[in-house]
């Protein structure tokens, strides 16, 4: 008797685990995770040279670690579990950026002594080539797997030299009362290059109106005091950048009339992202800079998406987030539009909506001009002939539709994807504005300019070296 | 592979016991395990897989050699030397030549490049075993194995093979030939495995990653108590870490049929740090000890000379650049002067003075282990000891602490017997049968838990795997 016990009990320990093995092999496996905005490790594709570099059994790991049966619950379960460690202080949850917490010294008088582990080299690969696949693959929906990451080149490049440090996107993440929000890093020697760049554009584009539009990532507004000791470090970056933009460009004060409403539902509590209500203050600054009356909130048709956990969310699995999800609130436009996107070029767009109103759940934001491609075009019924090109990362996709009521034509660039000459653009469509909309973050990026410069000559220069084949399609 | 990873826990795991207890036959089952081994190892380094092959052939014949010629002593030798260069070239050609190489550099001001070999995984765990057994053939103390697989076996078994603890062949060389299957010991060993995969995954991963926030950041933006918190996360980190990871090694050695020998022995108890060293990876200890220490001279002969020795090397061994010689020495000295008088002294003292002189020279010391860049290491004892003008806390350092604190509590708890003891009082008061449901529930909370943490999380080295 006592022996079929001991049987019972080895076998349950090793049925188990076996148990674990089948269960993995026949549930669905799934391409893309909401949560983590990226694709799915995939099963490897047999290769000889592969196997010999280790990385067919690295991939074959992050399949099984990616494809886990019922992954996302226990993912919740993690979250729960790493809130019982113990109690936030002042109600205050600090979740530090692991990947990149030895990020280099700003003033790197000794850049050569820094350590980066090979861990954190392996997690910034990978991480990084996660984020490739989805510009290389054009068929994925760009609104299921939008991230704001920037290039993959940028976060391996590690330099010594001081303007040339990676800035994440996702820096470190405080949690108070039910909202997260985003701490800002960035500083006045960061926007140098984006300046540069910019006087590039005026001296490029005299005919044309050049608006630059910095949008706060909320830091300032929403920090505790104890966090940020009463430093408004993102006012003190953007007023910079404003201050040394060369004359002629309008600057939008997105910042002063947030600022205003910041008591006001202007940011997601779980996601990085603004709300389309903190866009539309926004909207209100940028119709004043460029002289037009902006309509009345009541002018728009207003729909709401329920239950969205954001990217801070899940970048925290704070329990106190997802009791608090958020509401994506839309306000569409009194105008009708015709919408459509490209890959390549200004031919073969293929037609979408404004608004993409089946996003749900954590993909919730990309009910914003569905996401994020490289170029669109909004034809709307307002017929004044005025045209503009809108150079914008993902928070622009919130703003962009309002535009629409005042301009004939809305031409969309996001940064990180497109690869044409903006000089043919502005010939061939006869465009008289040109707006660059970028948050705190994406200024302050060194690749931001380094993108936008080469959009004056044609094809990025790392993508002509690495990935010809990529641009063909 | 890796213990704590989904693939070894739900594919390899369960692969390799069945395949092994499919067939009764011993030969059989050493040929299943070696193949497991190998499939294991090459799992992660699939182009040194061959050195370990080669060098697991290589000494096999020696071993033969050494035998057949014992009663020739100076033939015997021969044999022994050239497994020693052998080995030991190894070693140095790919743990040791940048090392080199910088000293040169450094010392005569040429510019040599360094070849920047990646060092393979569990190069210093198995060539030191493989130099342990050669010179116990040598010796007379074991006669040498006879068939090649088996010894494949004692050097790449992949319970051991990566992380320790290193395993003497005297030690299995029974056990390879003859092991018994035992129920009650497949059971104990599953059990030891979870709880090695639980500390590993609970404690020291999350201590891993508190130690990376604070002493990983740029220096100039510490602070005080933050340093010491991150140097007492390191602490935390380190021990959960190579400890959990014996555990899981030990318990699939009982698993298997293998009794390896304990690797620690709650080390951060200790009450000097000779006893600290008695507690702390004890396998490597030992190993320095029989192979280095005592064929010097031991007690008897220049003590003091060989201390100093045994210490560079031992610091050497984890790893190849000065801070590890550094950390070496730092405990040499301090065993030195423990042996000269402070023993006497901590004798006299109460034992609470005792544990907080020894657990603070531990700590400093693994300051001098994480900064393999001296530079920062200097920074970093300005910031620990004061000398740079820093603040005393920020609110980084205060969440972090009130964020963990119950964690934190649990962990330092399992740092001490209180956990041992308390198994072997159920196990001496509970019916057998209960205690087995006990440890039952126990290895499934473990092992959920430990899932739970390890699915969709990328970030899990085992950091002694480079040593």
């Amino acid at each position: 008797m006592k022996r079929i016990t001991l049987w019972l009990h080895a076998c349950l320990f090793v049925g188990i685990l076996v148990l674990g093995g089948v269960l993995f092999i026949f549930s669905p496996k799934e391409q893309v995770s909401q949560g983590e905005k990226r694709l799915l490790t995939q099963w490897p594709k047999f290769l000889w040279g592969a196997v010999q570099s280790g990385a067919y059994m690295k991939a074959i790991d992050d399949y099984v670690a990616d494809n886990f049966p019922e992954r996302e619950t226990l993912i919740g379960f993690a979250g729960q579990i790493y809130a019982w460690r113990g109690w936030p202080s002042d109600d205050i949850q600090l979740f530090t950026n692991k990947d990149f917490s030895e990020r280099p010294a700003a003033d790197a008088t000794k850049p050569a002594r820094v350590t980066v582990t090979a861990s954190e080299g392996s997690s910034q690969d990978k991480k990084a080539a996660r984020i490739k696949a989805p510009r290389t693959t054009g068929e994925v929906n760009p609104a299921q797997v939008s991230t704001d990451d920037p290039a993959p080149q940028e976060a391996n490049n590690v330099s010594a030299r001081p303007d040339d440090v990676p800035y994440q996107n996702i820096e470190s993440v405080i949690v108070q009362k039910g909202r997260a929000v985003q701490m800002y890093r960035g500083n006045p020697a960061m926007v140098a290059p984006f300046a540069r760049v910019m006087a590039q554009y005026k001296e490029e584009f005299p005919e044309l109106t050049i608006y630059f539009m910095a949008i706060p990532i909320g830091a300032d507004f929403y920090l505790p005091t104890k966090v940020s000791k009463g430093i408004m470090q993102e006012k003190i970056v953007i007023d910079h950048l404003n201050s040394i933009l060369p004359v002629g460009i309008k600057t939008v004060p997105a910042y002063d009339m947030l600022m205003q409403h910041k008591a006001e539902y202007i940011y997601f509590n779980t996601d990085h992202h603004w709300t389309a209500l903190g866009a539309y203050y926004a909207y209100t600054a940028f119709a004043e800079t460029a002289g037009f009356q902006p309509l009345e909130l009541k002018n728009f048709t207003r729909k709401e998406i329920p239950r969205f956990l954001g990217t801070l969310y899940h970048r925290t699995l704070a329990p106190v987030l997802k009791n608090n999800p958020d509401t994506v609130e839309i306000y569409k436009v009194p105008v009708r539009t015709e919408v459509s996107y490209f890959y390549a070029g200004l031919r073969n767009g293929k037609h979408t909506q404004l608004y993409a109103e089946y996003a749900r759940g954590a993909a919730a934001y990309g009910v914003f001009l569905g996401g994020d491609y490289p170029l669109m075009k909004i034809a709307s019924s307002v017929k004044n002939g005025r045209k503009i090109i809108v150079v914008k990362d993902s928070y622009g996709n919130a703003f962009v539709p309002y535009l629409s009521s005042h301009y004939e034509e809305v031409f969309v660039i996001d940064y990180r994807y497109f690869k044409e000459n903006i000089k043919t653009l502005v010939k061939n469509e006869g465009v008289q504005d040109l707006l660059f909309a970028h948050n705190s973050y994406v200024m302050s990026n060194r690749y931001t300019a380094r993108q936008e410069r080469v959009f004056l000559s044609g094809l990025p220069a790392a993508e002509q070296k690495t990935a010809p084949a990529a641009v063909v399609q | 592979m890796v213990f704590s990873s989904l693939t070894f826990l739900f594919f390899f795991l369960p692969a390799s016991i069945a395949c092994y207890y499919a067939f009764p036959q011993r030969w059989v089952r050493n040929l299943i395990l070696t193949f497991f081994s190998l499939l294991f190892y090459a799992w992660g380094e699939p182009i040194w897989v061959l050195l370990l092959i080669f060098s697991v052939v290589v000494d096999f014949f020696i071993g033969l050699f050494i035998e057949h010629f014992r009663e020739r002593k100076a033939i015997a030798r021969i044999g022994l030397v050239i497994s020693l260069m052998f080995n030991l070239g190894l070693l140095i050609s790919l743990k040791y030549f940048d090392f080199l190489v910088e000293i040169t550099n450094a010392l005569t001001g040429l510019t040599f490049e360094k070849p920047g070999i990646l060092l393979p995984v569990g190069i210093s765990f198995y060539t030191f075993q493989s130099i342990s057994y050669i010179v116990d053939v040598y010796r007379g103390e074991v006669s040498a194995q006879k068939r090649l697989i088996n010894y494949m076996l004692f050097v790449s078994c992949f319970h051991q093979l990566v992380a320790g603890p290193i395993v003497r062949y005297s030690h299995v060389a029974r056990e390879i030939e003859q092991r018994v299957f035992n129920l009650q010991e497949f059971i104990d060993g599953s059990a030891r495995f979870c709880k090695g995969l639980f500390k590993k995954v609970l404690i020291a991963n999350i201590a891993g990653e508190l130690a990376q926030q604070f002493l990983g950041r740029n220096l100039a933006e510490a602070t005080l108590t933050g340093q010491w918190f991150g140097l007492l996360m390191y602490s935390l980190q380190i021990y959960f870490d190579f400890s959990g990871y014996s555990d899981m090694a030990i318990g699939l050695g009982w698993m298997f049929g293998f009794r390896y020998q304990e690797n620690f022995r709650h080390p951060y108890i200790a009450q000097s740090i000779t006893d600290f060293w008695r507690r702390w990876h004890i396998s490597l200890g030992t190993l320095f000890r029989d192979y280095v220490y005592i064929p010097l001279g031991g007690n008897r002969q220049y003590q003091t000379r060989n201390i100093f020795i045994v210490w560079a090397l031992t610091g050497l061994w984890h790893g190849a650049s000065w801070n590890f010689v550094l950390w070496g020495l730092y405990f040499g000295t301090i065993l030195w002067l423990e042996k000269l008088f402070i023993l006497r002294w901590l004798g006299a003292v109460p034992a609470f003075a005792a544990h907080v002189y020894t657990l603070s020279l531990i700590v400093v010391g693994w300051a001098i282990f994480y900064f393999t860049d001296l530079y920062r290491l200097a920074q970093s004892f300005e910031v620990l000891f004061r000398i740079a003008r820093v603040p005393v806390y920020d609110f980084e350092v205060v969440t972090a602490f009130s964020s963990n604190v119950l964690w934190l509590a649990f962990a330092c708890v399992a740092c001490t017997p209180v956990y041992t003891g308390l198994h072997a009082r159920l196990e001496q008061h509970l019916r057998k049968g209960i205690y087995n449901m006990c440890l039952l529930g126990q290895s499934l909370a473990f092992l959920s838990i430990s899932v739970i943490l390890l699915v969709g999380k990328t970030y899990n080295p085992f950091i002694y795997f480079r040593f």
